[in-house]
């Protein structure tokens, strides 16, 4: 499978890319808090990177946006379209139909946002000119043969389960963020929380490493072609996640059964230890590698 | 105002559930579960039951589940048509309009209001981690610490107008599918279509959605079939670092909810439950088949 990941630097764009990534994916020149570049000249200098090297970038437009700012999108991603982008990633179907209007046609891409589950759901973003779609973490291999059958005709991508599996679906998690009102006292992500319910634990119930690379397997002998690394604000675990995925990606090219496959991935990922490199919203910069 | 009640097909086969109906206009099956989904025998059932059509209610659908949905559709098209059908799920809305235009009376459903508007959608003034909707941010004084203070500035005004589809387009949309009304359990939300909008509304109650899952908590993980162990059963659940109650029922996790007091209501959407303290989790049953 191919691999992308998102950045947030020219530094990050360099290391990926020379180091097995086949294609990087980035937010828009906005202020944001998100692991988004500040200045266009840095995404341009990344695309054109992306480009010297045989290999494919991708603007993420991910949210939902104001009207406002419908026009400064537009601009700004055909500027970056004209310099070499090769796609854009999109949720908003008001912006997307914008686009169409505006007649500024490119490679889209869907967002797990989007939480398509269905072929009549991809149909709904295809009439709107989507061509790659992010399979959300909850659809089960059992129930993506039509969607991954070549006759539907679209490209897939996928979160890599071992690291990303949200135990709530994207995007109806509505749960305050720590700090927030409500949650003044959380200190982590309330799906993670030890409940009581009367005088038994309760936990938001999380699939396992073994369940989760069983996924993996699965969903690689039904021909997905992209693996997905989210972007995020702490580098040394993107880092981290890049090698894993670079590991599990050549364990799935050795042909292992599955068995063997689910074992090695567990106690590989186990002794990976990813919670020492503390949360992804956390703002950990590029140390250098 | 109508009044409806929320059955599974489960629960709308007890023997209680004439009572548990009374009056109530009753949605047949379940936002959250693609094993709680209506079929043409349950719908007929109802009828039966309350010399009323049932409102057939969907959640977001797998590809199996939704081949189920399209044998519904085709009954019901021939046998029933103009049955009230609450969507949420865009690929429902799409086959429906594409295949059975102007046959069914469309209802967006919660789930598909907050599609468009993920802004209104936790608790009240709750926005993005980082940079709070309501935080005040020091004055910007001079230096380098100053810019920092206007780039977080600028943060904030980009990020809390982030989250929701113009009105303008959610006016389009429901105009271009023929929607009659809009369903949320949101405050927000519903004074948002209450005055911008002629639709009818629907408010849900008495809880109100925090988080929906596949990975089941009554079953053990995702389940390729379900007995619906689940029923009516609503768990509290406690801890101290929320200032609210989190309940567990189904596929989804909710806190409190009551009825909005507007006089744009026109239907009150109830979700029967029955307390259920004490439980004890069964886990891994399905996350872990090949090796527990």
């Amino acid at each position: 499978m191919r691999i992308t990941v998102g950045i947030k630097s020219l530094k990050e764009a360099d290391h990926f890319l020379k180091h097995g990534a086949d294609e990087i994916y980035f937010g828009p020149a906005v202020p944001s808090h998100r692991a988004a570049f500040s200045k266009e000249k840095e995404i341009l200098d990344s695309i054109k990177l992306a480009r010297s090297l045989g290999k494919k970038s991708l603007l993420a437009l991910n949210e939902i946006y104001p009207l406002e700012f419908y026009d400064f999108l537009l601009e700004h991603s055909r500027r970056l379209t004209d310099n070499g982008l090769d796609a854009i990633v999109v949720r908003d179907v008001a912006l997307l139909e914008y686009f169409n209007r505006r007649k500024f046609h490119t490679y889209y891409v869907s967002s797990i946002m989007c939480s398509c589950f269905n072929s009549q759901a991809m149909a709904f973003y295809k009439d709107l000119g989507v061509r790659r779609f992010t399979l959300h973490s909850q659809i089960m291999p059992e129930d993506a043969g039509k969607i991954l059958d070549p006759r539907f005709g679209i490209e897939t991508i996928m979160f890599v389960p071992c690291l990303f599996l949200e135990l709530n679906m994207v995007p109806y998690c509505f749960f305050p963020y720590a700090g927030g009102p409500g949650a003044r006292g959380l200190k982590g992500r309330p799906c993670k929380l030890h409940y009581k319910c009367g005088g038994h634990d309760f936990r938001m119930v999380e699939t396992n490493l073994y369940f989760q690379a069983g996924l993996l397997y699965d969903f690689h002998k039904l021909g997905v072609q992209w693996l997905k690394i989210a972007r995020q604000l702490n580098t040394p675990k993107l880092l981290a996640e890049f090698e894993a995925t670079r590991f599990l990606n050549a364990l799935l090219e050795k042909g292992l059964d599955r068995k063997t496959f689910c074992e090695a991935v567990t106690e590989r990922v186990k002794r990976m230890d990813m919670n020492k490199y503390g949360s992804s919203y956390h703002f950990k910069p590029f140390a250098g590698v | 105002m109508d009044q409806a009640i929320i059955l599974s097909p489960s629960l709308a086969s007890e023997r209680g559930a004439r009572e548990l109906i009374k009056n109530s206009t009753v949605y047949l099956g379940d936002e959250f579960c693609i094993h709680k989904q209506p079929s043409f025998a349950g719908f007929e059932a109802l009828r039966k039951l309350t010399g009323r059509r049932p409102v057939l209610l969907s959640t977001i659908l797998t590809e199996p589940a939704f081949e189920r949905w399209g044998g519904l559709l085709a009954e019901c098209a021939k046998k029933a048509p103009g049955t009230e059908i609450v969507i949420n799920d865009i690929g429902l809305l799409r086959y429906i309009d594409k295949k059975y235009r102007g046959r069914f009376n469309l209802t967006l459903g919660r789930l598909m209001a907050y599609f468009f508007d993920t802004k209104h959608t936790r608790l009240p003034g709750c926005s993005r981690p980082i940079m709070w909707a309501g935080e005040a941010l020091p004055d910007a004084g001079p230096g380098a610490a100053a810019e920092k203070v206007r780039e977080a500035k600028k943060m904030k005004d980009w990020e809390t107008k982030l989250d929701v589809t113009p009105m303008s387009y959610i006016k389009d949309f429901l105009k271009r599918y023929g929607i009659k009304r809009v369903e949320t359990d949101s405050r927000e939300i519903f004074r948002k279509y209450a005055d911008n909008t002629e639709v009818k509304l629907s408010f849900h109650y008495p809880l109100r959605l925090m988080s929906m899952t596949r990975i089941c908590p009554f079953i053990g993980g995702i389940a390729p079939s379900c007995a619906a162990p689940c029923g009516a059963r609503l768990l509290s659940l406690k801890t101290k670092e929320l200032d609210f109650a989190v309940f567990s029922k189904g596929n989804a996790y909710f806190a409190k909810n009551r009825l909005i007091d507007h006089p744009r209501v026109d239907r009150a959407v109830e979700l029967p439950y029955v307390n259920s303290p004490g439980f004890r989790q069964v886990m891994n049953k399905y996350s872990c088949p090949d090796k527990p």
